[in-house]
C-alpha cells in the first residue's frame, strides 16, 4: 500500500529506565509506530546477548519472556531479576539502515548528551530511543562477621563498635542511642562532641564514662526498603562507689 | 546415563577474514554440541542482529546465514562487500550466559602488482 511506502517504522517513545529490587520482576516496553512487516528485536547491550525477536524468545534464560499489547507496544519481561540482569536493554527494528544508534548509546545516560540531543529535536527520534537501563537494587543486609556483638568494657577504656552492611547502592550506616540520649564523641585532645546520631561503619568511643552505658543502634539504609538495624549493648563496669 | 554437554566453538575457526570489495565475504563459525540452542550473527558496529539460525533478521538483503550440517558450520555470507562492512562480527550461541566468538572482517580493494 502507499501507506507502507510513506511511513517507515519509528520509535514513538523512549524506553523507560527501571530500578527493581533483586528478586522482583521487570518489564521494558518498546513503543513503535508504523512497524508494518518489520520486527522488534531485544538485545542486552553489554553482553550483546540476543533476548528475543518478535514473539520468539532466543535466549535460554528461562526468566525472559516477551509479549505485545498491540502492534505498537512490545514488552520484554525479566522475572525475578538478579545482579547479572543489570544493564542496558536495546530494542531494535530491522529497518535498513537499522533504527538505533550505538555510537550515542554508550553515553546515553550522561546529562550532557541529553541536553545536546534535546536541543537538536531532529536527532531526538534517531538517537535517544531504543535503549532502557535496568538497575537492580538490593536492600541492605548486615555482614555478621563484620558486625559487633554486645560488649562489656571497664570504665575509662575505649571501644570500637562496628556495623558493616552490603547492598546496592552501598548502604550508609547511622548510629543512635536507643534511649534517645546523645552519643559522646571525643577527639585525641579530649574535646567532647555530643551528637544525636553518627554516620559511619565504625563508632569509636574513647575514655568511656558510665553514662555512656546502654543500647546503641546501628541502622543501615540505602533507599531500598527495608532498612535494617541492630542493637548492640554497651555494658560498662566500674569500681563500686560508696 | 545422559551426559548433557554444553555447546562450544571449534577453536580452529578463523578469527581474521579478508574479503574483497564487490565480492562475497564468508565468515564461518563452527559449533559443536549445539543441542537446542541457536547460532546468531551480530554486527558489533551497531549491535545489529543479522541472522538467527537460518532466519535473516536484517533487512540488508546482502546478508545470509547458511548451515552446513556436515561440519557443524554456520556461515555468514555478505554479498557485494563494501569497505564499511569491515569490522567485528560476533557468532553467538544462545546459552545462558551467551557464548561468543569474534571474527574480524577486513575488506580490501583488489590490486594487481606488475613484477
Amino acid at each position: 500500500s502507499t501507506e507502507a511506502l510513506t511511513f517507515q517504522p519509528e520509535f514513538a517513545e523512549p524506553i523507560v529506565n527501571i530500578s527493581v529490587a533483586i528478586g522482583r520482576d521487570a518489564t521494558f516496553t518498546c513503543h513503535v509506530r508504523h512497524l508494518g512487516g518489520y520486527r522488534v528485536g531485544w538485545v542486552k547491550a553489554d553482553t550483546k546477548a540476543i533476548q528475543a525477536i518478535h514473539d520468539h524468545v532466543i535466549t535460554h534464560n528461562p526468566r525472559v519472556s516477551v509479549s505485545h499489547l498491540d502492534v505498537n507496544t512490545w514488552n520484554l519481561h525479566i522475572k525475578s531479576v538478579s545482579e547479572d540482569d543489570r544493564g542496558g536493554y536495546m530494542c531494535q527494528i530491522n529497518t535498513d539502515p537499522m533504527k538505533s544508534q550505538v555510537r550515542v548509546m554508550k553515553s546515553l545516560f550522561t546529562d550532557n548528551l541529553m541536553i545536546t540531543v534535546k536541543k537538536r529535536k531532529k536527532e531526538w527520534k534517531k538517537v535517544i530511543f531504543g535503549i532502557g537501563y535496568l538497575d537492580v537494587v538490593i536492600p541492605p543486609d548486615f555482614i555478621p562477621e563484620d558486625t559487633s556483638s554486645d560488649v562489656i568494657v571497664p570504665e575509662g577504656s575505649s571501644v570500637k563498635l562496628t556495623c558493616r552492611a552490603r547492598g546496592y547502592p552501598e548502604p550508609v550506616v547511622t548510629w543512635r542511642r536507643e534511649d534517645g540520649n546523645e552519643i559522646i564523641l571525643k577527639d585525641s585532645m579530649g574535646t567532647k562532641t555530643h551528637v544525636a546520631s553518627f554516620r559511619g561503619e565504625i563508632l569509636k568511643l574513647t575514655k568511656i564514662a558510665r553514662n555512656e552505658m546502654g543500647s546503641y543502634l546501628c541502622i543501615a539504609s540505602n533507599s531500598v526498603p527495608p532498612s535494617v538495624s541492630k542493637r548492640i549493648s554497651l555494658n560498662i563496669h566500674f569500681h563500686p562507689v560508696i | 546415563p545422559t551426559i548433557i554437554s554444553e555447546p562450544y566453538f571449534d577453536a580452529q575457526t578463523p578469527r581474521n577474514v579478508t574479503g574483497l570489495v564487490g565480492k562475497s565475504s564468508y565468515l564461518s563459525c563452527r559449533v559443536r554440541n549445539l543441542g537446542n540452542k541457536t547460532v546468531s550473527w551480530i554486527r558489533h558496529r551497531d549491535i545489529h542482529i543479522l541472522t538467527v539460525g537460518s532466519y535473516t533478521y536484517t533487512s540488508d538483503q546482502r546478508f545470509q546465514a547458511t548451515h552446513h550440517k556436515e561440519n557443524d558450520e554456520w556461515t555468514l555470507q555478505i554479498k557485494w562487500a563494501q569497505k564499511r562492512d569491515g569490522g567485528v562480527y560476533e557468532c553467538q550461541i544462545s546459552t545462558q550466559p551467551v557464548r561468543s566468538y569474534f571474527v574480524n572482517l577486513n575488506i580490501v580493494v583488489p590490486t594487481a602488482t606488475i613484477l
